[in-house]
């Protein structure tokens, strides 16, 4: 059967329609488990999980692309192993790192580099190096780049920056894979570079492949980048049956390396089409004002629509906020569902956004945040957790501050804050816990001496190091859990002893034999991030996210409303001054300059606002704030071409 | 809005095209340019405005004007821009801050955290220079080791300073330290040229780690990426097509270029100044000949007449022009003014204010404190006989002023500073006693100065009540294990109640405690029920905080130290969110300021004060604060020193006798202060000054007699109403 291309707009029924089929096939086929099915992300992959009603269930491999080499990568090894000599370590199976660990080791090596008088040029933390390499790297890797070949192809398209910048990080990439490789670990970006390189086209892999999967579905084909583009084109004409969908309003994800172009280009001739036309998730009212954004914005036409959008002006960010819970309090009393609304800003700083948050949850509105800006060390019990891991090992030479002490033992101990605080005094910088003097009892009481003292007690068993993730079950179950309050907080401690687990492991594979718990420590008080726990969506509650994280998910609203119209971010093209989305990208040609610069930024401006607005079913609200936090004027294009284009409501 | 002939005639008269505007003080520059802008806006269908002026307070101020202005006219639309240096230059480095290789994330420095850097630099570059550092002390035999190591400090901190200085000049220069290093590095060892160079390159390197730029930077970069990228410099060439800058006289090389390369396309810019009012080109990088260039190269039309003051302020005020032009003894800083005489307006709508007797008068006083003290009475008396006046106290230095401030507090007068944002409601100042309060509640001192400041400042009976929290724990009072505490018999019931409901609110806040630092603040504004402008300043703070703690490097007690500083980046910001709501003079109580901060503002009656040989050096025979006598003769003045080796290095002529030519300047500067100072007056004018130093040395303060006393004299006895 000849593989059928869906085409159609965002929300005209594709997804649905690949369901639909899908759930066909498996009443005429019941071994499932040779379906190969691909989503966008995880959310998506959840949401497609969720409605289908399968008879028999042997299981189908519904998955993402990078998931699926993934596992390929780990089920072939050996055979990588035999392809690749750069592999030192014969193990059956490599180590995953996270991407946490892979940026933490990067980092290091950047801040080595910086020091030594590296990227003059860059006015960035190691961290923001470290973080654009490695987007680089996968950008390369996915438009099916030898990363060899990065620094070129960048030096070649800027030709008046210094080269000496993409010298010094390709510099930082070498060592950074060199480590990787010769130690059999592996990351997203090498997972694809080996696969792509070392296992695809052997005959061993592509016969064993054509014998597990005979069908083949793909959705949101537009934000696959090339690899993927090239995997599917060649192992195509191997499926019974293919199904592919494709928007037509696609391509933000380019900045990391989707390219719908190139997808077109390659599989389009060799498919049948199926156009779908109508629009389930949008008015007629919204996507006139989606095309005549998306002409004024990238043909420069000055098309005005009578779309009605609601605007607000503000001065102030708290100004915002207030507005912004006063419309969603409005949408409510008119009879709209908190689920039907979302709160879309292109970057909201945590204190807005907790603000927001609270300031819904005070007029008993749910709100849901969609993106996890959040460091482990905020949450409490981990910093308790961290406080006692020091006092436990003072051989570290980190001590808590009387601040972090305090708050431990005003939880810990269900103390009282002042006399947490006075127990703090006594404790802080000391090397060695003493027994409380007289005085410090009569303030404390002899109940809290009673828990410091049990303290101690625990604290004198433990004299020699055992590996931290060891160290921090035994605090966990210890000592932890018996006191009050510590219900909730299990997960996160149980995250912290998960993470530890992972960073030894990797660890030890780089340089064996050492005690990793400071480091470990140390990274989590620098403000490491949590793994992103994806909390089940609720199902009515106000969705606060960004555009592409709002986009990233299977979502649309009755109502949107866009926060912060005049922030610049709303046109951010991606482009940071080591990194370029756009130069590895098959369509790239040339030189960029500061017209390509700004060609993007109007194509990243209107593909936003274009599948917005299609997911958007009734209306739009729009919120300007006039000043930046530091109080400074702020102007972007979205709010100059939204006040030219449609009908505006004060 | 009705608007004098003689400004009327400029919105006839201006037809595009680079005009420069010199005008006298209080000619009403801002008017003109309001009702220019409204013009152009309503008389050209495509017209797009964009104002640059100085400071935030200006532009909240412009853009009030003109937008009451066009509703006035009926004008409805935004065409117009009014925007400082600064926020322009970030908005230019914003198109495109990649190409600048600057990080997303990018943070500007403020003043005070680039003073921090900087100082960590010297430091640093000081721990491999110091021998030769310190060999250009000057160490007199009978030195003690005290005396010795204080001029070492005095000789780090003021060298800081003139390092920052000069990183000013290089950047105001369009040089980064890779542009001056190849040839700073020839230069000998001890020159201090090299030495600011090295400095500056430390200091860039720290900026550079860390991801952020100062303002220098900024300007630099988006000077360099207008020269770079002509794609951008159209952008903002097509953005506007009207280019009107305020305070001309202020501005630096570099503004001028950016001025220059947006007006380029459309070719209309007008540059309003007075030259006359350029007083802070000696410690910044302002240079008041640029503007006076482009006054001779371009169109000129002066405004001539002022309707601010009296003629009595006006006749002192271009007598001074007068005596600058003619005396001897400023000879050589002739050109300190240009002659430009204030005239009286001559229209009917528009009268200069009147006085019934002569207003002006000079009082030298034995020193500096009965100075102050003789202010004060006057100012008393001045408050009680025109309440319905403005008045203000012009000083020399900060610490006079807060000198001035305590004794006008202490007689009862209502005092004010200009950095003013309502004292009594300091938002940050009561973040920091929450804070504080929160992180140490075991001190009594917390608990005392949190009821005080936050909790229950209307309690009056204050003394028993801190007696009380002294002699007690505190967790006695607020946890009670056992007995419940109690308040001496001699406190009043409803001050009891006042003191029983604040603990609560201790309590609540102490509840709060292990909250990341953000939600701290938010909490802690919740609680206090902040609301609009306090809010808007609260939230602010909670962001900044947390951006300093997500550094390693800082702990909560070193946020809660900053809090309680004087000067720190909370209160700039609070500073900056008042700036853009302008000053407002009020009457019934005194602003007391510098001279410097005077600056675009008026009152009914001015005190100028410290109008003598010690603040305001007018001949080379006085002496000048900042004099460094430590140093050896030779090596003195390393500021100075820099600059001319600076200029010598980018092959500019240099002036053999450059060290008197930098005294030269201050003493012109000095000049055109005090010009600054009469011109604030609308009616009266007080001058004062003191006959003896702190050390009870005469000072020579004959100058100042012979062009204040004698003419005042003179004014007063030719007097009719």
């Amino acid at each position: 059967m000849t593989p059928l291309l869906i085409k159609g707009q965002a929300g005209s029924g594709k997804t649905t329609y690949l369901i639909n089929k899908l759930m066909e096939l498996t009443e005429r086929h019941s071994r499932t488990d040779e379906i190969l099915f691909f989503t966008l992300n995880k959310p998506n992959m959840n949401h497609i999980r969720k409605n289908i009603d399968l008879v028999i269930n042997t299981g189908i491999n519904i998955t993402t692309f990078p998931r699926f080499i993934t596992e390929e990568l780990m089920l072939f090894w050996p055979a990588v192993l035999e392809n690749c000599s750069r592999i030192e370590v014969k193990e059956p199976q490599p180590v995953l790192i996270d991407a946490l660990t892979a940026h933490e080791i990067m980092r290091k090596i950047v801040e080595r580099l910086q020091r030594e008088g590296a990227f003059l040029d860059i006015k960035a933390t190691s961290d923001s190096i470290s973080l654009e390499i490695m987007h680089n790297f996968s950008r390369a890797v996915s438009s099916l780049i030898d990363y060899h070949d990065i620094s070129n192809i960048l030096i070649s398209s800027h030709p008046n920056k210094n080269p000496i910048v993409y010298k010094d990080m390709e510099k930082a990439l070498d060592e950074y894979i060199d480590l990787l490789l010769s130690h059999g670990l592996i990351d997203y970006g090498l997972t694809a570079y080996l696969y792509n390189n070392f296992l695809r086209d052997t005959e061993i892999y592509r016969k064993q492949f054509e014998k597990r999967f005979k069908y083949l579905f793909v959705d949101n084909l537009e934000e696959s980048n090339p690899s993927m583009v090239s995997f599917i084109s060649s192992f195509l004409n191997s499926f019974e049956e293919a199904y592919l969908a494709f928007s037509t309003d696609g391509g933000y994800s380019m900045v990391l390396g989707a390219s719908p172009s190139y997808a077109l280009n390659e599989l389009e001739g060799r498919c049948s089409i199926e156009d779908l036309d109508k629009s389930y998730t949008s008015s007629e009212s919204m996507i006139n004002l989606s095309n005549a954004l998306q002409s004024n914005i990238n043909d420069g036409t000055f098309n005005i629509v009578s779309s009605p959008v609601r605007l607000v002006e503000c001065e102030y960010k708290s100004d915002m906020v207030y507005s912004a819970v006063e419309e969603v309090k409005k949408l409510i009393s008119a009879g709209f569902k908190p689920g039907d609304i979302s709160l879309i800003a292109p970057y909201l700083d945590p204190v807005t956004e907790e603000l927001l948050i609270s300031g819904l949850k005070a007029s008993g509105i749910p709100a849901f945040p969609l993106t996890n800006t959040g460091r482990l060390i905020d949450q409490p019990f981990i910093s308790n957790a961290v406080t006692l891991t020091l006092l436990a090992h003072p051989w570290w030479d980190i001590h808590p501050t009387h601040s972090e002490l305090k708050d431990t033992f005003t939880a810990c101990f269900d103390m009282d804050p002042v006399r947490a605080s006075i127990l703090a005094d006594f404790v802080e910088g000391k090397n060695t816990l003493s027994h409380l003097d007289q005085k410090t009892i009569m303030r404390i009481g002899f109940n809290s001496n009673d828990k410091y003292e049990r303290l101690l007690d625990w604290l004198s068993t433990y004299t020699e190091e055992i590996p931290i993730d060891s160290f921090l079950e035994k605090l966990l179950w210890d000592y932890l859990i018996p006191l009050p309050a510590a219900g909730e907080n299990i997960m996160a401690t149980k995250m912290l002893i998960d993470m530890a687990s992972g960073y030894i492991k990797i660890m030890e594979v780089i340089s064996p034999g050492k005690m990793y718990g400071r480091d470990f420590i140390t990274s989590v008080k620098r403000g490491v991030k949590g793994i992103e726990i994806l909390e089940e969506m609720p199902d009515d509650a106000v969705i606060i996210a960004t555009p592409y994280s709002y986009l990233m998910n299977p979502l649309a609203s009755k109502v949107q409303i866009w926060l912060d119209a005049s922030d610049k971010d709303w046109e951010d093209n991606g482009v940071r001054p080591l990194s370029n989305p756009y130069v590895f990208l098959p369509e790239w040609n040339g030189i960029w300059t500061t017209y390509t610069e700004e060609l993007y930024s109007r194509y990243m401006l209107s593909n936003r606002i274009v599948n917005l607005l299609k997911r958007c079913r009734d209306s739009l609200i729009v919120i300007d704030c006039h000043l930046t936090p530091r109080f400074t004027e702020q102007n972007g294009m979205l709010m100059e071409y939204l006040q030219n284009t449609c009908r505006i409501i004060p | 809005m009705n608007l004098r002939n003689d400004l009327k005639e400029f919105l006839t008269y201006y037809r595009g095209g680079r005009l420069a505007i010199p005008s006298v003080p209080g000619a009403g520059k801002t008017t003109l340019l309001t009702h220019l802008t409204a013009h152009i806006l309503e008389t050209e269908p495509d017209a797009r405005v964009l104002i640059v002026t100085y400071m935030n307070s200006a532009v909240a101020n412009f853009k009030q004007r003109i937008s009451s202005l066009l509703k006035e006219k009926g004008i409805s639309g935004k065409s117009y821009d009014v925007m400082t240096l600064h926020s322009l230059a970030a908005t230019i480095v914003k198109e495109s801050p990649a190409s600048l290789g600057l990080a997303k994330d990018y943070t500007i420095l403020d003043e005070l955290e680039s003073a921090n850097i900087l100082k960590k630099a010297f430091e640093a570059w000081l721990s491999t220079h110091e021998d030769i550092f310190y060999s250009k002390l000057l160490i007199k035999d009978s030195a003690s080791p005290a005396q010795i190591e204080k001029n070492r400090k005095r000789f780090r901190d003021e060298f800081t300073s003139d390092v920052g200085r000069a990183i000013s000049l290089f950047k105001g220069n369009n040089c980064t330290p890779l542009d001056i290093i190849p040839s700073a590095l020839n230069l000998p060892g001890d020159s201090y040229l090299r030495w600011a160079v090295e400095i500056y390159d430390m200091y860039q390197n720290r900026l550079r780690m860390e991801g952020a730029v100062d303002f220098g930077d900024l300007i630099l970069m988006a000077y360099r990426l207008l020269i770079s990228y002509p794609a951008i410099l159209s952008r903002f060439q097509d953005r506007w097509n009207y280019f009107f800058e305020d305070e001309a006289q202020d501005s630096n090389l570099l503004q001028e270029k950016i001025m220059q390369l947006l007006s380029e396309k459309c070719g209309n810019l007008v540059r309003v100044g007075d030259p006359n009012q350029a007083i802070l080109s000696t410690f910044t990088i302002a240079d008041p000949k640029l503007f006076t260039g482009f006054i001779e190269a371009n169109d000129k039309r002066e405004i001539k007449t002022s309707g601010r003051s009296s003629v009595e302020v006006i006749r002192l005020a271009n007598h001074l022009v007068e005596s600058v032009k003619t005396m001897d003894e400023l000879a050589n800083v002739k050109d300190a003014l240009e002659y430009q005489l204030i005239q009286p307006v001559d229209d009917d709508d528009f009268k200069n204010p009147q006085n019934p007797k002569y207003g002006i008068g000079y009082y030298e006083l034995e020193n500096e404190e009965k100075e102050f003290s003789y202010i004060s009475t006057l100012a008393a008396k001045y408050l009680e006989r025109h309440d319905k006046k403005t008045c203000a106290v012009l000083l020399r230095t900060n610490k006079q002023v807060e000198s001035m401030m305590e004794i006008l507090q202490n007689s009862g007068i209502k005092a004010v500073e200009v950095s003013s944002y309502p004292a009594g409601d300091l938002i940050t100042r009561k973040i920091y006693y929450c804070l504080k309060f929160i992180n140490r509640p075991e001190r009594t001192d917390n608990l005392i100065d949190i009821m005080r400041y936050v909790l229950a400042p209307e309690i009056s009976d204050v003394h028993p009540i801190n007696l009380f929290i002294h002699r007690s724990n505190v967790e006695d009072i607020l946890y009670p294990m056992d007995k419940l505490p109690v308040l001496p018999e001699d406190v009043a019931e409803e001050q009891k109640d006042i003191f029983y409901d604040a603990l609560e609110g201790a309590k609540k806040l102490l509840d709060a405690g292990g909250m990341r630092i953000d939600k701290l603040i938010i909490y802690i504004l919740d609680l206090l029920r902040a609301d609009g402008e306090s809010r808007a300043i609260g939230e602010a703070v909670a962001e900044e905080a947390r951006k300093r703690l997500y550094d390693p490097g800082w702990r909560i007690e070193d946020v809660i130290d900053e809090l309680g500083s004087t000067k720190n980046r909370y209160n700039d910001l609070a500073e900056l969110f008042y700036q853009r709501k302008g000053f407002e003079a009020k009457p019934g109580e005194v602003m007391v300021l510098t001279y410097h901060k005077a600056k675009g503002l008026e009152w009914d009656n001015v005190f100028m004060g410290t109008v003598e040989a010690r603040d305001f050096p007018l001949l080379l025979t006085h002496s000048f604060i900042g004099e460094t006598w430590y140093l050896k003769e030779e090596e003195r003045n390393p500021f100075s020193l820099i600059e001319a080796e600076f200029k010598s290095l980018m092959g500019k002529n240099v002036d053999p006798d450059f060290r008197i030519q930098a005294k030269l300047n201050i003493i012109a500067e000095n000049l055109r202060l005090l010009y600054v100072g009469i011109t604030r007056a609308k009616e009266t004018l007080v001058i004062t000054s003191h006959k003896n130093d702190i050390f009870d040395k005469p000072l020579d303060n004959r100058l100042f007699r012979k062009i204040f006393y004698e003419f005042i004299q003179e004014e007063r006895s030719k007097w009719r109403i």
